[in-house]
């Protein structure tokens, strides 16, 4: 795919998006189910690898330009995930002249939508994260250690690694 | 103690904290507090400019931690050190991210090396599942009854009509600028 294209793509998702993993669902319909350039393998490792790596949550979206279209598509992924970020210089402008209630409501309806466009998003993609018996109580018990607020989310993608060839 | 912002026309950027901040600490919570930690508690940065930066980040589409770093970027150096900020925020962790992403692609067909990703998509999904409560839980705590209603309009639209994710997520955005922009 090519690296511009690929940069609007994931650019769409990005700017609609007000957290890390939130723009994954619209990056899912767009790669995964529309294009066909992307398996939900390899979002699922993309958001792996990305939480195992400093940084913001969103870089799982450089991963996955670099999956559908090597070096060019990482630094799409990048840009993409930069771009919005200038959109912060307006806004505080926007708050200081006290404009921000529209702007708030806004946003926090983008993250109420997002939130239910990622529950069905985690439905999908679960029977490829967890394809038996053994990985889903593996992901429920990191659901339950990342709930208690004592594990960091990086702590329970290496654990679950380690416990990977044990339980396959 | 409170220090006053430098003016952009008179400072320039310490890249020392962003650089660190951006690769050694793992989640933008660990990156943000590292960040504080280096500009206000040694005296940088007043206390009130961070917070305000991390407040509009929160506000700002994207990767709130990117929209932090331009912020404090641009209270540095104004555009210059907006883009600064920005590109050492986004490049160093990419570049790490890469690195281990060519390694997954390399050594995908070894079994071990499946078995040990497979794990990894386990953990991978129950973060995931998380970011959703997380994210869910402190918005539908202060708008109830309308931020149920938008849950409620985005499952509908989303169920019944073949209309893309981007659009769902553009008319939530529009309905509620009017409705819970004006709930507060």
């Amino acid at each position: 795919m090519n690296a511009v294209v690929l940069y609007f793509l994931l650019l769409r998702a990005t700017a609609l998006s007000f957290s890390g993993f939130a723009s994954v669902p619209v990056i899912r319909e767009d790669l995964v189910v529309k294009r066909a350039v992307l398996t939900d393998q390899e979002l699922n490792s993309a958001i792996a690898i990305s939480q195992a790596s400093p940084g913001p949550l969103g870089l799982y979206v450089v991963v996955v330009g670099y999956f559908v279209a090597g070096v060019p598509g990482a630094l799409a992924g990048a840009l993409a995930l930069a771009s919005p970020a200038i959109l912060a210089i307006p806004i505080a402008r926007a708050v200081r002249r006290h404009r921000d209630s529209h702007v708030r409501g806004g946003s926090a309806a983008i993250v109420i939508a997002s939130c239910v466009l990622m529950a069905m998003t985690t439905v999908r993609l679960a029977p490829d994260a967890a394809p038996n018996v053994q990985f889903g109580v593996l992901a429920i018990v990191g659901f339950i250690a990342l709930a208690s607020g004592r594990v960091p989310p990086v702590v329970v993608i290496i654990g679950s690694a380690c416990l990977g060839p044990l339980l396959a | 103690m409170s220090v006053a912002a430098p003016s952009p026309d008179d400072a320039s950027l310490p890249v020392g904290p962003f650089l660190r901040a951006s690769s050694l600490h793992v989640g933008a919570a660990a990156a943000a507090a590292a960040l504080r930690r280096e500009l206000v508690d040694q005296g940088r940065l007043s206390a009130s400019a961070f917070d305000e930066a991390y407040a509009v980040a929160r506000l700002t589409p994207g990767t709130n931690l990117l929209a932090m770093y331009t912020l404090l970027g641009a209270r540095f150096a104004g555009w210059r050190g907006a883009f600064t900020a920005l590109t050492v925020g986004t490049l160093v962790p990419a570049l790490i991210v890469v690195a281990l992403g060519a390694v997954f692609v390399a050594y995908a067909g070894y079994p071990l090396a499946q078995k040990v990703m497979q794990g990894a998509r386990a953990g991978a999904i129950a973060v995931f599942a998380w970011a959703v409560v997380r994210l869910l839980r402190p918005q539908l705590q202060q708008h109830r009854g309308r931020g149920i209603a938008v849950a409620a309009v985005t499952l509908l639209l989303t169920l019944l009509l073949p209309i893309p994710q981007f659009a769902i997520l553009l008319i939530a955005g529009g309905l509620g600028a009017v409705f819970l922009g004006n709930e507060s």
